[in-house]
């Protein structure tokens, strides 16, 4: 196997090489099909990390040479580097197997780190809208885990569709919740606790999906519903100061040659929030816009949200807007942590206010609890 | 959180030469004639000045083979160097980029605490 690995290592890495030189012009339908052989070749030989740069980079192709707007040079450029560097270190494997083996566990990402969890309680804290028009539309659900080994752990679940110009992400939130017993709608969790048997976790990446065999059951927490201030107290544990931080970044960061130029660092919970001016930016080389928002907090160590200014996120772009200027500050929001082009930037997942967790970016920035609640008994 | 104009400048040249190999990596590497690489001598010497030096030394090499390119054929074996030259500045702007951030906001903190 590890010859067989080498040798199709190798003919990626010529296949590259060749693309590079000779550029995107000169790509067609026939030389991207060597793409789908190497593929296929890289995940029977389990170099599953390989196989899914190679996946993304005739994704990237593909849109290429269908001139859709949704191709993205950089993310092109990314994968393209991706594969290189991975064949590079695959094409000489035996040395690399011997020498460090642990470098090529963690390049082939063979070690399965997947569980099932007999038991977990989860409340949402934020929301992420997906809006990859041409493909996907749907939600990253953040939940925070109350319940066990992955307790105060922030657990994302993937609720996606393939994109079709009648649906949009927010309508799926009307959609029966995957699993759910007796059924409730999806849109029943951003208010209620949920709490989930023989779940499916994926340790590394903290996701987490629900299975047919063993067949996972997510119930609405009834005797916790309402009660935000849980879940709003537990927030406090993701509350840095600006030593805490540098200590992550010293102590937990890991700078590789596969980073995107974006990464997520941790979640953060900002505090007493004024937002004091916003503007947009363009980006050189790049087609989507970027809003900036300048903003205070209680530490004050230097932040910035920064969101492009893509679909999914317009509802977000806009309610942010109404916070600027105001006299009391925001009590909190609840963001993603990002280090990017020298800066710390956030991404807010949700806002805290008066004792509510908000989701900004959904249509309807307020949850109305009783609705939801009349629309599960409705159900039942 | 405001960049000093140093950093702002070391992120601007190396968001000019990712911009740079893009054109390269749609056009291919032979759209790279010796008239109108002046853009990349300009960034070598650039470089060079901001101690970049191992990128700046990838430049020149990659520099350099493309005056081999007017020999035709093209030897498979230039062309492989070549490709090999650019995949590597890829790379290694890739990680500088982080590393510089990485630094940036180490060094923000520390002046925070």
């Amino acid at each position: 196997m590890s010859l067989q690995l080498e040798s199709v290592a190798t003919q990626v890495k010529d296949y590259i090489e060749s693309l590079a030189y000779s550029g995107l012009n000169f790509v067609s339908k026939e030389n991207i099909t060597n793409i789908e052989f190497f593929l296929q070749s890289t995940s029977q030989l389990k170099s599953y990390r390989l196989a899914a740069s190679l996946r993304y980079l005739h994704i990237e192709l593909k849109r290429f040479l269908e001139n859709r707007n949704a191709f993205n040079i950089e993310r092109y450029v990314f994968f393209l580097s991706n594969c290189w560097l991975l064949s590079l270190a695959f094409s000489s494997q035996k040395s690399l197997k011997d020498e460090k083996p642990q470098i090529f566990d963690k390049l082939m990402s063979t070690s399965s780190d997947t569980k099932i969890m007999s038991k977990l309680i989860l409340k949402v804290v934020g929301i992420e809208k997906i809006n990859l028009e041409g493909s996907m539309v749907g939600f990253v659900f953040y939940f925070l885990s109350l319940f066990g080994k992955t307790r105060g752990r922030i657990l994302k679940w993937h609720l996606m569709q393939p994109y079709t110009s009648m649906v949009t992400a927010d309508a799926l939130l009307g959609l029966n919740m995957p699993n759910s017993d007796p059924l409730f709608a999806v849109n029943s969790i951003l208010s209620n606790y949920i709490e989930g048997d023989n779940i499916l976790y994926v340790e590394k990446d903290d996701i987490i999906s629900f299975e047919k065999n063993p067949e996972s059951k997510i119930y609405i927490d009834n005797e916790s519903s309402d009660d935000t201030h849980i879940s709003i107290s537990k927030l406090d544990n993701f509350y840095y100061n600006s030593k805490e931080i540098y200590r992550k970044i010293v102590n937990d960061y890991e700078v590789t040659p596969f980073d995107l130029p974006v990464s997520l660092l941790d979640y953060l919970y900002v505090k007493d929030v004024n937002i004091i001016e916003f503007y947009r930016e363009d980006q050189e080389g790049d087609n989507t816009s970027t809003i900036f928002y300048e903003l205070t907090h209680k530490e004050d160590y230097p932040l910035i949200i920064k969101i492009p200014e893509k679909k999914g996120n317009l509802n977000l772009i806009e309610e942010l807007k109404k916070f600027k200027g105001r006299k009391k500050p925001i009590v909190g929001i609840f963001c993603k942590l990002i280090l990017e082009n020298g800066q710390l930037t956030l991404y807010p997942l949700s806002i805290i206010s008066d004792n509510q967790i908000l989701f900004p970016n959904l249509s309807k920035s307020t949850v109305n609890n009783r609705e939801l609640l009349k629309s599960v008994y409705k159900i039942k | 959180m405001l960049l000093n104009e140093e950093i702002k400048d070391s992120f601007h040249i190396l968001d000019i030469i990712k911009i740079k190999l893009n054109e390269i990596l749609i056009q291919g590497i032979e759209s790279v004639s010796n008239e109108n690489n002046s853009e990349l001598v300009d960034l070598k010497d650039k470089l060079k000045g901001m101690n970049f030096s191992t990128l700046s030394e990838l430049l020149e090499s990659f520099l350099e083979k493309l005056q081999n390119l007017a020999q035709k054929p093209v030897p498979m074996s230039l062309k492989k160097d070549i490709s090999i030259d650019i995949l590597r500045i890829i790379a290694i702007t890739r990680m500088l980029e982080k590393i510089m951030t990485v630094e940036s906001v180490k060094k923000t903190l520390k002046a925070e605490d």
